[in-house]
């Protein structure tokens, strides 16, 4: 059976747009979450700061298979509401990536000297002016080069979002193989794909990290996917 | 400091808010007769790699007799059809917990699962057979005695998890969440057979000449109906008298004609 | 209609979720020590003289951290009995476990090289060491410090990536939890059990490791 695979093209194009869009928006609103956790973890309350690293370890020691699914078959079943898979694979990527961003972005903070802190203050900032004007312009630096590494390993668990039965990049990819019994040519298109992808973007984050003289490389914690 | 404690009574409200609405919801949710009219849309739990029961196509798009099936029922009932790809495990699960209205995907009925979901009557009736690769030495499922050292391909959690136990108990059982990844386990020799519907094996067969067969003697019996939600009276009368009608113009039998190519047999069969 | 929690309905199924536990452990286990050794074979190809050897070593870490663990799952499970590599379930799984993990074991190990300045092989060969002697009393205890809070991670990300195995049909943790789920239709209650043994294997590492690192460095507080 001879398959006319370029057929196919457009199909796959959209699946990694919608893939790319998946993960990006689980990045972001992981990303704001996570900030929001490294502040906890900074806080002078102990309470909070062990409420954020409960969350922290949490998310952590959880496959995001298993999040996955409890997002999507789990917490409608309890609360009676409905949740597409989109929004579900969307929560399940953005809780693991809150988790590991707030690891990365805690670490931007400390990386500003606490010096800076009593100055800001001495001068007359409030905390939030303090954020926004001395520490956060010099933490962006060090969080950035990491993030990168993060939206990388969101992106590639974003692949099981297949599992839930979201139609996008692998799940287009196995539904090709299905259509045409391709064999494992779709599944080596897929590994060639999401290589690409990754790949641009992680040549984009080593542009990032020269721009900002960063020649360290923050090891993502739970990086695989 | 104070604004801190301010934001955390904030959540806390939110929190408590969130749950009451919850609750309140589910209190006084219309029937799934009444949602589907007032959204206009039918959702259908639908499987994606089913031929000739449902595939997608290379625009993306579901068909098959599973599909034609849904996009009559939506007919009648005048809304629109949405297809939800959903697979073996999430066919009673998405019923469960209401992302889907109906489930017309190749699903048995039984009395374990109705007493979660309910079912139509069926609109077809097939059995459970062993498809194998054609150079397999055995002919009929007996030919696999206990089943020892023979790895058989079901999809999780179907009406096969209790099926091929009880005809080859010492056979290793492998599970997937798709009929299309046993299909590939199964060419790809990684397993020796897979338990399905007698139909989809016979469509398999047809599509890969010389490559498949089926093996003698049937797994079970299976009635192939409509999932619906538990509890709601009103979608269970108008989907039976849809099946009921659908069965006997003779629809039924023409739909089938055209993606399997052989004539339907009697839904009251017993085989 | 409402639904409650009774983790009862699950009761009939723990006795599989034991063997499924013992699966998931099995097959972590196996991948870290393989990935371990071919990540070490990877680290020092890209040390090696030869441009082509560091070439091989820096596209194998690339190919692997930038392709999902699911496809090279499927990839190896599905596509290697067409060139003649028929593995079981399990064992496919392992392959394709350690081929991913170690293109992460090598970058772990590569950063723990680094960390030992090339005139300590001098000062260690002008002291009369012997290379055995060498790697004990000097390059390990240095790459040990450097790699054990990554490799305490890539430990954890192994557990959990196992749970992937499922996909190829491993009746590991991830596996009982959606086969029982469909079968019992209590998939919230095991939702909880499978979180709670991912938690307490993940949590058991975590912990090992902060003990290992008081033990070993006596920092007090350790990095992470």
């Amino acid at each position: 059976m001879t398959v006319d695979w370029l057929a196919y093209a457009p199909l796959i194009l959209r699946a990694a747009g919608i893939t790319l869009w998946l993960s990006w928006l689980g990045m972001l609103v992981g990303a704001v979450g996570g900030t929001g956790i490294a502040l906890l973890r900074l806080s002078r309350w102990r309470i909070l700061r062990l409420l954020a690293l409960v969350y922290t370890e949490f998310w952590r020691s959880v496959p995001i298979l298993i999040v996955m699914f409890f997002c999507y078959f789990g917490v409608p079943l309890v609360l009676g509401i409905d949740i597409s898979p989109f929004t579900a694979a969307t929560v399940a990527l953005a809780l693991h990536a809150s988790s590991t961003m707030s690891e990365v972005v805690r670490a931007g903070i400390q990386s500003v000297g606490r010096g800076q802190w009593e100055a800001a203050q001495a001068a007359g900032l409030t905390p939030i002016q303090t954020m926004r004007y001395v520490i956060a312009p010099q933490a962006i630096r060090v969080v950035l080069p990491p993030s990168v590494g993060v939206f990388i390993t969101t992106l590639k668990e974003s692949s099981l979002a297949s599992i839930i039965g979201y139609i996008e990049l692998t799940k287009t990819g196995l539904l090709i193989r299905d259509s045409t019994d391709g064999g494992f040519i779709p599944l080596l298109a897929l590994a060639v794909i999401y290589f690409l992808i990754n790949y641009a973007i992680s040549l984009g984050g080593g542009a990032l990290e020269r721009r900002f003289h960063i020649g360290r490389r923050l090891d993502t914690v739970g990086a695989m996917a | 400091m104070s604004s801190r404690r301010t934001m955390l009574r904030c959540l806390l409200a939110c929190t408590a808010a969130l749950a009451i609405t919850a609750g309140s919801a589910r209190a006084q949710t219309p029937s799934v007769l009444q949602q589907i009219i007032s959204r206009g849309t039918l959702r259908i739990a639908v499987l994606p790699s089913l031929p000739p029961y449902s595939k997608v196509t290379p625009s993306g798009d579901p068909e098959g007799y599973d599909i034609d099936i849904a996009k009559r029922l939506a007919d009648a009932l005048k809304v629109k059809p949405e297809f939800v790809v959903t697979d073996i495990p999430g066919r009673v699960t998405s019923l469960q917990t209401h992302k889907v209205d109906v489930t017309i995907a190749d699903f048995t009925r039984n009395v374990e699962r109705s007493m979660t979901i309910a079912f139509t009557d069926p609109y077809l009736v097939t059995t459970m057979r062993m498809l194998v690769l054609d150079g397999n030495k055995a002919r009929a499922i007996t030919d696999m005695g206990t089943g020892e050292g023979i790895k058989i391909a079901i999809s999780r959690g179907g009406t096969a998890e209790r099926a091929v136990p009880a005809a080859l108990p010492k056979a290793t059982i492998t599970r997937f969440n798709t009929q299309a990844d046993e299909m590939s386990a199964l060419l790809s020799g990684q397993v020796d057979g897979m338990a399905e519907d007698d139909f989809y094996n016979t469509q398999a067969i047809k599509d890969r000449p010389g490559k498949l067969r089926q093996l003698d003697g049937s797994l079970a019996r299976a009635e192939i109906a409509i999932g619906m939600p538990a509890g709601d009276a009103d979608l269970h009368r108008v989907l039976n008298l849809f099946v009921e009608q659908f069965n006997a113009s003779g629809d039924n039998a023409t739909m089938f004609k055209k993606w399997f190519g052989f004539d339907q047999p009697a839904i009251t069969a017993h085989f | 209609m409402g639904y409650t929690f009774t983790l009862r309905t699950i009761y009939p199924y723990l006795g599989t979720l034991w063997q499924a536990a013992g699966l998931t452990l099995a097959l972590s286990l196996l991948a870290i020590v393989i990935s371990i050794v071919l990540g070490a074979g990877i680290a020092i190809l890209r040390r090696s003289h030869s441009r082509l050897l560091r070439f091989i070593g820096a596209a194998y870490v690339e190919v692997m951290r930038n392709t999902p663990l699911l496809v090279i799952l499927y990839i190896v499970y599905f596509a290697g009995p067409s060139i003649g590599i028929r593995l079981s379930s399990f064992n496919a799984a392992l392959i394709g476990l350690s081929l991913n993990s170690a293109g992460y074991m090598a970058e772990i190990l590569r950063a723990g090289l680094i960390a030992v300045a090339p005139g300590q092989f001098e000062a260690a060969h002008a002291q009369g060491l012997t290379a055995l002697q060498t790697f004990r009393y000097v390059v390990f205890p240095q790459v040990f410090r450097t790699i054990y809070a990554p490799l305490g991670n890539q430990v954890i990300a192994v557990i959990l990536a196992s749970s992937l195995a499922s996909a190829i049909a491993v009746d590991e943790v991830a596996s009982w939890m959606e086969t029982v789920g469909s079968t019992s239709f209590r998939f919230f209650e095991t939702f909880v059990v499978a979180a709670i043994v991912y938690l307490v294997l993940c949590q058991a590492v975590n912990l090992g490791r902060l003990g290992i690192g008081r033990m070993l460095f006596r920092q007090g507080a350790v990095a992470r």
